[in-house]
Formats: structure tokens, sequence, C-alpha cells
């Protein structure tokens, strides 16, 4: 009879205890109200049990490999300088000037700039500690209440103790922010990493907010365990960017969630490219009659990367409206993992719920997975999804082969052909010009 | 050139009949002795991704069957025996340098 022994020499969960908690929350001198809600995340993160390969939303990711005692470190750090971020990534991305620009390097705030325009219209852009401070009431308000909550799961409860830094975006009501707001996240070191990002559009309000997520190369191991939090308001629109590109060992474990309300309008933007192992939950609400929630979502997998990118689109009102496409290659030894469900309340009617995940398999070996679901309790809805799976055809590549471009030419000419169809969703032509610079590199190297 | 990484020692196993469960990365692998030859197999069937390690492994019959369909695999190669599985299981390459053993994917 086969006997089956599990070999596990690692630390199985991250490293952290309630004392990590306790000793943030009086370092940073926290108002009572966030120490309580770290407390209670806390609480929540010791109930749940680390996920694993039996639970349903988690069965075709394996992190058991990675070493809690590495990637969960906190570093004491020197003072950290903007001089360590790479130029092109403090380049704007959708405007001319970078005018409002929050930086942050291994967690710690070395450039913060924000025009007058946006000061006199009352918008608030500044870092997550000290938006706390400053705009305490405001805070309290929105973080954790609505959109991102540590019963969501481990992680989320685990960021909701202990994120250390992040951002928080907040447009008063009828205002159209002047400038888009742009927050650089870069990473020199390795070891735990839990930013918490919460931008809010009251009603009315218009803002656009770009995100880069980056990191240097290191030896050691990082966990990246955040969460995104996007209000949007009755009537207003918010337009977020958030494009991520960590170093080969880097695991990201994030929970990302937008509520829109009646009539309110989400378009958000992502691009996965980096990281060795990425789990990420995006998940929009509808909660308002005239919702509107559009994600678009670009990614690239080579080598043993594995993405995995769990959507879920809620219509929790009637005549709501949401449209997702996810558009990836992968290649190597990679993986990719789509799932994604769009789910209706009962009676919630005249709902128009599309997803769409298109996959491109550029070698033997890579493995996609585009795993679609509807879960609608309502009659008279129109809702679609689509799951479908390429390769790259001879016949083209014969044909431009044929008008002189050479074979690995082609390819690449092929190759954003397929991802065209996403970035004409995306209205940034710098924001295109990284991706479409992302997918040359990849299938260059 | 194959990226061989060594997963366990040759004392973990303490009979014929033991099957190490094993990281490669990402990858969770079966390691296990058929006549004295080492095997190494994706923890994981190809049919819908489920444990193969949670199945009934026989040596007698050189297969390992998933506790949740039924699919049979080929201990040796991973070729999918049965139905609901089509394709195969990925196999590693096994290397015994001393008293250490080392995978890499085939």
């Amino acid at each position: 009879m086969a006997v089956v022994k599990r070999l596990t020499q690692k630390p199985e969960t991250p490293v952290f205890t309630r004392e990590n908690v306790h000793a943030l929350s009086q370092s940073r001198q926290e108002p009572q109200w966030l120490v309580d809600l770290r407390k209670r995340s806390w609480d929540t993160y010791e109930t749940l049990p680390m996920p694993s390969l039996e639970d349903e939303a988690w069965r075709r990711t394996n992190y058991s490999h990675i070493d809690w005692q590495q990637a969960s470190q906190q570093h004491v750090l020197a003072q950290a300088n903007l001089s360590a971020v790479p130029r092109q990534n403090l380049e704007p991305l959708v405007s001319d000037e970078n005018t409002a620009l929050l930086v942050f390097v291994d967690g710690q705030v070395v450039h913060y700039s924000v025009p007058n325009a946006l000061i006199e219209q009352g918008v608030i852009f500044k870092d997550l500690n000290s938006a706390v401070q400053e705009h305490g009431e405001t805070v309290q308000r929105y973080l954790m209440t609505q959109a991102v909550t540590p019963a969501d799961g481990k992680f989320a409860a685990l960021n909701g103790a202990l994120w250390h830094y992040g951002w928080f975006v907040h447009v008063p009501r009828n205002v159209t922010a002047e400038v888009p707001m742009h927050i650089v996240v870069y990473n020199t070191q390795n070891g735990a990493s839990l930013p918490r990002a919460l931008a809010v559009t009251e009603e009315s309000a218009n803002a656009t907010v770009v995100v880069d997520y980056i990191s240097a190369k290191t030896d050691k191991l990082s966990a990246f365990i955040g969460a995104t939090e996007l209000l949007v308001g009755n009537n207003s629109k918010l337009t977020y960017v958030a494009l991520q590109d960590w170093n080969r060992q880097t695991f990201e474990f994030s929970h990302q969630k937008g509520r829109i309300g009646r009539d309110g309008n989400l378009d958000w933007i992502l691009g996965v490219m980096g990281s060795q192992l990425t789990k990420a939950f995006i998940e929009i609400e509808l909660d308002g009659m005239g919702a509107n929630g559009r994600v678009s979502g670009f990614f690239f997998a080579d080598q043993d990367q594995l993405f995995d990118l769990d959507t879920q689109q809620n219509h929790n009102a009637p005549a709501t409206t949401s449209d997702l496409l996810f558009k990836g290659a992968g290649k190597d030894q990679s993986r990719t993992v789509w799932q994604g469900m769009i789910k209706s309340l009962p009676k919630m009617q005249k709902i128009d719920g599309f997803q769409a995940s298109r996959n491109l398999l550029l070698s033997d070996d890579v493995r996609m997975d585009g795993i679609p679901g509807l879960e609608i309790e309502a009659d008279d809805v129109k809702c679609s999804h689509a799951a479908t799976f390429g390769t790259l055809e001879e016949a083209p590549i014969h044909y431009l082969m044929s008008r002189g471009i050479p074979r690995n030419i082609a390819e690449i000419m092929l190759i954003d052909g397929f991802f065209d169809e996403l970035l004409q969703r995306i209205p940034f032509e710098k924001v295109v010009e990284r991706l479409q610079a992302a997918v040359e590199a990849k299938i260059i190297s | 050139m194959a990226d061989f990484r060594a997963v366990a020692q040759l004392n973990e196993f303490t009979s014929d009949e033991d099957v190490l469960v094993v990281n490669y990365g990402r990858f969770s692998v079966l390691l296990y002795k058929i006549d004295g030859e080492f095997f190494a197999m994706e923890d994981r069937c190809s049919h819908a991704d489920v444990l193969l390690s949670d199945g009934e492994i026989d040596f007698s019959m050189c297969r390992i069957q998933c506790h949740k369909h039924g699919a049979m695999f080929d201990l040796k190669n991973g070729q999918a025996l049965t139905p609901p599985a089509v394709v195969g299981v990925k196999m590693f390459a096994v290397k015994v340098t001393d008293q250490t053993i080392s995978i890499a994917p085939k």
C-alpha cells in the first residue's frame, strides 16, 4: 500500500505576529479607530486558514514553495531615495507632465508633488499614513468599510492588519480633478510589502489615477500583499490604471474591488507582466441603477511565471452594465489562469454583463486556463461570456515573410495585432506604448 | 540544460511503497520508486487539476488513479490510461547524487 509523505521544511504562513500589529500602530501614533480596525483584521486573520489547493479559488495555484521566512521579512530601512527609481517609471503616463506624483521606495515616500489647482479643488491626493492623520474622519468613513474587508480572505485580513503604506485619493462632489494622479511603487529590498490603496470619487466627481508597481532585481524572495479599494459615487467617473512589473522573486497576493453607485462609471485597466506568481482577486460591484463597470486586463507570462486572475462582476442593481475583457499571452513553461464570474442578484432585471478571456499560446509547454461563469437569478437580462485559445498561425506569418518581413518581426506584428483589441480600450497613448514595449521585451527574451 | 534541483534525501524513503510529495518551484511533484528506479510525476490530474496524491497509487499495476473522476495515469511515463483524462501528466527527470535526489522538468 502506497504511503504518501508530504515534505515541507519551510514556514507555511507569513511570519507576522499580533505584536507586529501593535508595534506598527504605536510607531505611527495611529488614532484609536485605526488601532481597533487593525486588531479586528488580525483577529479575522487568525481565524482563517491559509488558502490551499483544496479551495476552489486556489486549486490551480500552488504557492507552498514560498519561503515565508524570506518573503515576509520586514526590513529596518535606511532612508530611501528617489534616485533609486528608474527614470522611465517617473515619466508621465496620461498627460504631458507629472504634476500630481507620489513615489514610494520600499514603502517610504520619496517624492510628493501636487499642483495648487488640485488642492484648491479640495481634492485629497496623499499617502495614506498622512491622510489618516490629516483627514482622519474622511479616511475612516471609507477605509475597509465597503470594498476590501478582512472577511474577503486570509491575505485581505493580513493587509487590513499590517498595511504599512498606501495612498488616498478623494475627489469631492461635482469636482473633476484638474490633473491625473500618478503613483509609483518601487521596491529595492526583498521581503514584505503591504500597501493599501483607497480612491473615492463622490457624487458627480471625475478623476484619473495611474499606479505603477515595479521592483529591482533581488536575490531573495518578496511577498506583495496588497489591497485596492475603488469607491465610485453616484454619477461619478473613475479611470484607474494599474501596471504591475515585479521582479521574478516576488509573489503577489492581492484583493482589488471597485464599488459603483447609481449611474457611476469605472474604467479599470490592469497590466500584469511581472512576479514569479500573482494571485489577484479583481471584483466590481454595481450597486446602483445605471452603474457601469469596464475592466480591461492585459497579461503576458513567460519562463515559469504563474498568473492566476480571479474576476467577479456582481450586478447588485437592475439596469447595470459590466464589460470585462482579459487578453493575455503565455510562453515557455508559464501558466496563466483566468476565472471569471458574472453574478446577478434575484430580480435584477435589464442587466447587461459581458466577460471574455482571449489567450495566445506561444510555446508547447505553456498552459493557459480560462474558466468563465454566470450565476444569473433574473430572467430579463443579457449576459454572455467567452474564453478562446489559439496559437500563432503559420499562414499570416508566411504572408508577412513573403512581403519581406523577417519572421521574428512578423511574429511580433501578429502578437501586437492580437492585443490590439484590448489596447483600443485604453485611452492613454503612453500606457499603450508601455504595454507594447512589454510585449516586445517578452517576445525577444 | 535541465535545471536539476535537490528535493529529497535517500533516507526519506523508508520503504518501496513510499511516495514523497515535493516542490519544484510552483509544481507539486510525486517522487516514488518502481523496481529500484526513481520516477517523478506532477501532482496534478490533467483533467481537472485535482491532486493525484489524494488518489490511489497501485505499484503492482504501475498506475495512479485520480480520486475525483477516476482518470488513471501510467506511473512510468505519465500517459493518460483512461478517460476523462486525455492528456498525460508532466514527468520530471530524476538524478541521484550521493544521498540527494534531484529533479528537473523533462
